[in-house]
C-alpha cells in the first residue's frame, strides 16, 4: 500500500516529545489528520497545536504504552473517531544507563515493558484495524542500538533488538495480507531530550553524542516509509555496512564499539541515581538541544558501491581473524 | 414446510458441496465454484462417471444395467472419498448435505461423506446397494443414490482415516426433541453398518440431529463468532450464502460469520432475520444469493433482503448479486469468487477447533434445536 499521506490517518505513540513529535509535524504539514499518544496531556496539547498551526488535523489521546488497555483506548477512539487508520507509528520509547547487575530490576522492566510491550501493545491495537481494512502500514522505531550492543544500556538494546525481531516476525505473520507493512526504522544518534531524561544508574553524568542527527531527518524517513513501505530503514549512520562488519569480524567490531562507548558515552561529573522519565513524563521537545549536526546524507540507503568496497574488505579481513582464531585453538 | 426446492440441474449439491469441504481441507479456495464434475476435467474423474457425464452431455444412450449403475454409485462414493486428503481425522462426518456443515467441517478440519447425492445418469429401478429413486422434478439424466449400507468405497475411507478412538459424527434429520427416527434421517441400514464399523475399531458414534438442514445455521454461526472472538478477532462481519454457495477458505480469509441459506424463499429470509434481530449487530452484512432461471413462488422481492441488509452497523452489500436482474440473476454463482475476494479484509486462516472446544458448544445444542446423542463407543470430547 501507498499512502497518500495528504488523506493518511496515523496514529503516533511517543507524539509528545523527539522523534514522535517530530514526525506528527511533518506529517500535519503534508495535510495528514494525526492522532497523538503519549502520557504527558500538556505536552499532547502543544504538540497537537504544533500540528495544526502547520495545516494539519490532530488529535491527543494520553496513553501509557505499557498498559495494553490504554493502547487498545487510542486505537478504539481514533478509529470510531476518524473511521479508519492508515498508519501507527511505535514511538514511545525510554532509556536506561547502568550495567544490568546494579540497575533497580524494576526500571530494566520498565524499559522492556514501554519500548518492547508498548511496540507489542501498539502492534496488537494496530493490526486487527489493518486486517479489516485490508490494508496499513505499521512503522516500529526501533534504533542503530537494535543492531550492536552497549554495555551501559543493557535494557534499551535488548528492547530495541527484540522491536526488531518482532517487526521481522510480524512481517511473516502478516504475510498474508498483502496490504500490510510492518517497517523498522533503526535511526542513530538523534538530537532528543531522550538522553536528558533518561533514567541513570552509573554514577556518572551523560555525556550525548558529539554529532547528531535531528529528530526531523527520522520523521521524513518515517513518511518515505507511508508512501513506499521497506522492511527497515537506517537514519543517520551506515548500518547496513556495520552489520556486515559485525557478520565477518563479530569480535573486533564488538570490542570497537565498547571502547568508543566507553570513552565518550560518560561526562566526568557525577550524577546521583535517578529513574528519570521511566515512571513519570518528562517535559517534551522535539530537540534536546544537543550535539552538532551530523551530516543528513547518509541516512537510508546506503549507497551500493560502500557496500561492496567493505564487502571487499571485509572479507580478507575476515579471513585473517578467522585463521587467527583457528590458531589459537 | 413447503419451501420451493430450485432445480439441481446440472450440478449435485452434494458433490459441490463435498467439492468445497475437501478443497479447504486441501488448504485451498473452491475454484470453479459453477463446474460439477465435468467432461471438461475428464482425467480428474473415475472411468464410469465420466462415461456418464459424456453420455449425459451427449444424450446418447449408455448401459442402463444393473451392475453398471451400482459400480456407478461407488465409484461416485470412491471419488469423494478420494477427494479428500489422505491422512488420519480425529472425525468424520457423514450424514445430510448443508453449507452450515461445510463450515462445520472445515472448522473441526475434518472430511463429510453426503448419504445421499445425485449421479448424472438415466434412471434405473432399483440397486441392491443403494436406493434410486427418480424425482419427477428431476431431468432424466440424473438420480439420486441413498446408501442403506455402509458402501465399499467409505468403509475404505473410515478404515484409512479415522484416527485410532476418533468419532463418527452422523449428522441426520431428526425429530427434536430426540425421538429416534424420522424420514429423512439416514438409513437404519447404513447405521447399522457403521455402529459395527465403529465397534470393530473402537471408534465413537454420535448422532447430532437436526430439524431440518438450515437449522445448523445459526449453531455454526454463533460457533464462528465465539471462536473469532477467541482468536482475538472481533467478528464484525456476516456472510451469508444459499444453496450451494461455499467457500470456507474464503470465509476465514475475510474474518466472516457464516449463516446458510438453504433457498432464497421468504422462510430463509425469515430465519436469516430472526438471527441477526437475537444477535449483537453486525458492522458489515455481506449476502450472496444464488438463484435459478425459474424463480419459485416463494422468492421474496429485492427489497426484502435490502432490509436484511440494513441491519448492518456499517454497510450491508450483496456479493456477487446484480440486484437489477433478481431474482433471476443466475450469474451471481460465478461472480461470487470474485466478488468475495473485493471484500478487503483479510485474516488468517486457522488450525482446526478441537473437537472437545466443539462439545463444548453443544451443550447448547438444546437452544439451537438440535439434539446430540452418543451412540455407541467412549466419545471423550462429549464427556
Amino acid at each position: 500500500m501507498a499512502t497518500d499521506i495528504r488523506d493518511c490517518v496515523a496514529v503516533i505513540t511517543g507524539a509528545s516529545s523527539g522523534i514522535g513529535r517530530a514526525t506528527a509535524q511533518a506529517l500535519a504539514r503534508r495535510g495528514a489528520e494525526v492522532v497523538l499518544g503519549a502520557r504527558n496531556l500538556g505536552d499532547l496539547e502543544a504538540a497537537a497545536e504544533e500540528c495544526r498551526q502547520v495545516g494539519g488535523r490532530a488529535h491527543v489521546i494520553p496513553v501509557d504504552v505499557a498498559d495494553e488497555g490504554q493502547v487498545r483506548e487510542l486505537a478504539d477512539r481514533a478509529l470510531s473517531t476518524l473511521g479508519r487508520i492508515d498508519a501507527w507509528i511505535n514511538d514511545a520509547g525510554v532509556l536506561l544507563y547502568g550495567r544490568a547487575e546494579e540497575v533497580p530490576i524494576e526500571a530494566f522492566r520498565r524499559v522492556i515493558d514501554v519500548n518492547l510491550m508498548g511496540t507489542v501493545h501498539g502492534a496488537r491495537a494496530a493490526i486487527p484495524i489493518f486486517r479489516e481494512q485490508g490494508e496499513g502500514i505499521l512503522v516500529n522505531v526501533a534504533s542503530l542500538a537494535g543492531c550492536i550492543g552497549d554495555p551501559f544500556a543493557s535494557a534499551y538494546v535488548a528492547s530495541k533488538w527484540a522491536v526488531r525481531g518482532l517487526s521481522e516476525s510480524l512481517r511473516m505473520e502478516l504475510a498474508d495480507a498483502p496490504g500490510i507493512h510492518v517497517c523498522t526504522v533503526l535511526p542513530a544518534y538523534v538530537d532528543t531530550p531522550l538522553f536528558q531524561h533518561s533514567a541513570n544508574y552509573t554514577g556518572r553524568a551523560v555525556q550525548p553524542a558529539a554529532t547528531a542527527h535531528p529528530a526531523g531527518e527520522v520523521a521524513e524517513a518515517v513518511l518515505s516509509l507511508l508512501v513506499r513501505p521497506q522492511r527497515e530503514i537506517f537514519v543517520g549512520a551506515n548500518g547496513r555496512l556495520l552489520e556486515l562488519a559485525k557478520a565477518v569480524m563479530p569480535t573486533m567490531v564488538e570490542e570497537r564499539a565498547r571502547r568508543r562507548l566507553e570513552e565518550r558515552k560518560f561526562q566526568d561529573r557525577s550524577a546521583a541515581a535517578s529513574p528519570g522519565n521511566l515512571y513519570s513524563p518528562a517535559p517534551g521537545a522535539i530537540s534536546g538541544g544537543w550535539g552538532r549536526r551530523a551530516a543528513a546524507s547518509r541516512r537510508r540507503r546506503v549507497p551500493v558501491g560502500a557496500i561492496t568496497a567493505a564487502a571487499l574488505a571485509a572479507i580478507p579481513l575476515g579471513l585473517l581473524a578467522w585463521r587467527q582464531a583457528q590458531g589459537r585453538t | 414446510m413447503a419451501e420451493s426446492r430450485p432445480s439441481a440441474a446440472g450440478f449435485d449439491q452434494a458433490a459441490l458441496m463435498l467439492r468445497a469441504t475437501a478443497a479447504f481441507l486441501h488448504g485451498k479456495s473452491v475454484t470453479r465454484l459453477a463446474r460439477p464434475p465435468s467432461p471438461s476435467a475428464p482425467r480428474l474423474l473415475p472411468r464410469l462417471i465420466r462415461q456418464k457425464v459424456l453420455a449425459r452431455d451427449d444424450g446418447a444412450g449408455v448401459d442402463e444395467s444393473q451392475a453398471l449403475a451400482e459400480a456407478d454409485a461407488e465409484a461416485v462414493a470412491q471419488w469423494m472419498a478420494a477427494s479428500y486428503p489422505r491422512r488420519r481425522y480425529p472425525a468424520i462426518v457423514l450424514g445430510l448435505s448443508s453449507g452450515a456443515l461445510v463450515h462445520l467441517c472445515a472448522a473441526l478440519g475434518v472430511p463429510w461423506l453426503p448419504e445421499t447425492y445425485q449421479v448424472p445418469m438415466r434412471p434405473v429401478p432399483r440397486l441392491s446397494g443403494a436406493a434410486a429413486d427418480q424425482p419427477a422434478t428431476r431431468p432424466a439424466t440424473h438420480f439420486r443414490v441413498t446408501w442403506h449400507r455402509l458402501s465399499r468405497a467409505y468403509k475404505a475411507f473410515l478404515s484409512r482415516s479415522l484416527l485410532s478412538g476418533g468419532s463418527i459424527l452422523v449428522v441426520e434429520k431428526g425429530v427434536i426433541p430426540a425421538v429416534p427416527r424420522q424420514d429423512g434421517g439416514i438409513d437404519p441400514g447404513l447405521l447399522d453398518d457403521l455402529l459395527d464399523f465403529a465397534r470393530r475399531r473402537g471408534a465413537g458414534v454420535v448422532r447430532l440431529a437436526v430439524g431440518e438442514p438450515k437449522d445448523l445455521s445459526p449453531l455454526v454461526a454463533d460457533l464462528y463468532g465465539w471462536w473469532y472472538r477467541r482468536r482475538g478477532i472481533i467478528a464484525r462481519r456476516l456472510l451469508a450464502t444459499s444453496l450451494i454457495v461455499t467457500d470456507p477458505l474464503w470465509t476465514f480469509r475475510i474474518g466472516a460469520v457464516p449463516f446458510w441459506l438453504e433457498f432464497v424463499t421468504e422462510p430463509s429470509a425469515a430465519g436469516l432475520e430472526r438471527y441477526l434481530e437475537m444477535r449483537p449487530p453486525f458492522d458489515y452484512i455481506n449476502l450472496c444469493l444464488f438463484q435459478q432461471e425459474r424463480p419459485g413462488a416463494e422468492v421474496p422481492p429485492i427489497e426484502r433482503w435490502h432490509a436484511i441488509l440494513a441491519h448492518a452497523k456499517r454497510r450491508g452489500d450483496f456479493v456477487g448479486v446484480d440486484a437489477a436482474s433478481y431474482p433471476a440473476d443466475v450469474s451471481s454463482f460465478g461472480r461470487y469468487q470474485a466478488a468475495v475476494k473485493r471484500i478487503p479484509a483479510r485474516y488468517p486462516v486457522p488450525a482446526p477447533l478441537l473437537l472437545e472446544e466443539f462439545g463444548g458448544f453443544l451443550r447448547y445444542a438444546e437452544r439451537y434445536h438440535l439434539a446430540v446423542e452418543p451412540m455407541d463407543g467412549r466419545v471423550r470430547w462429549l464427556e
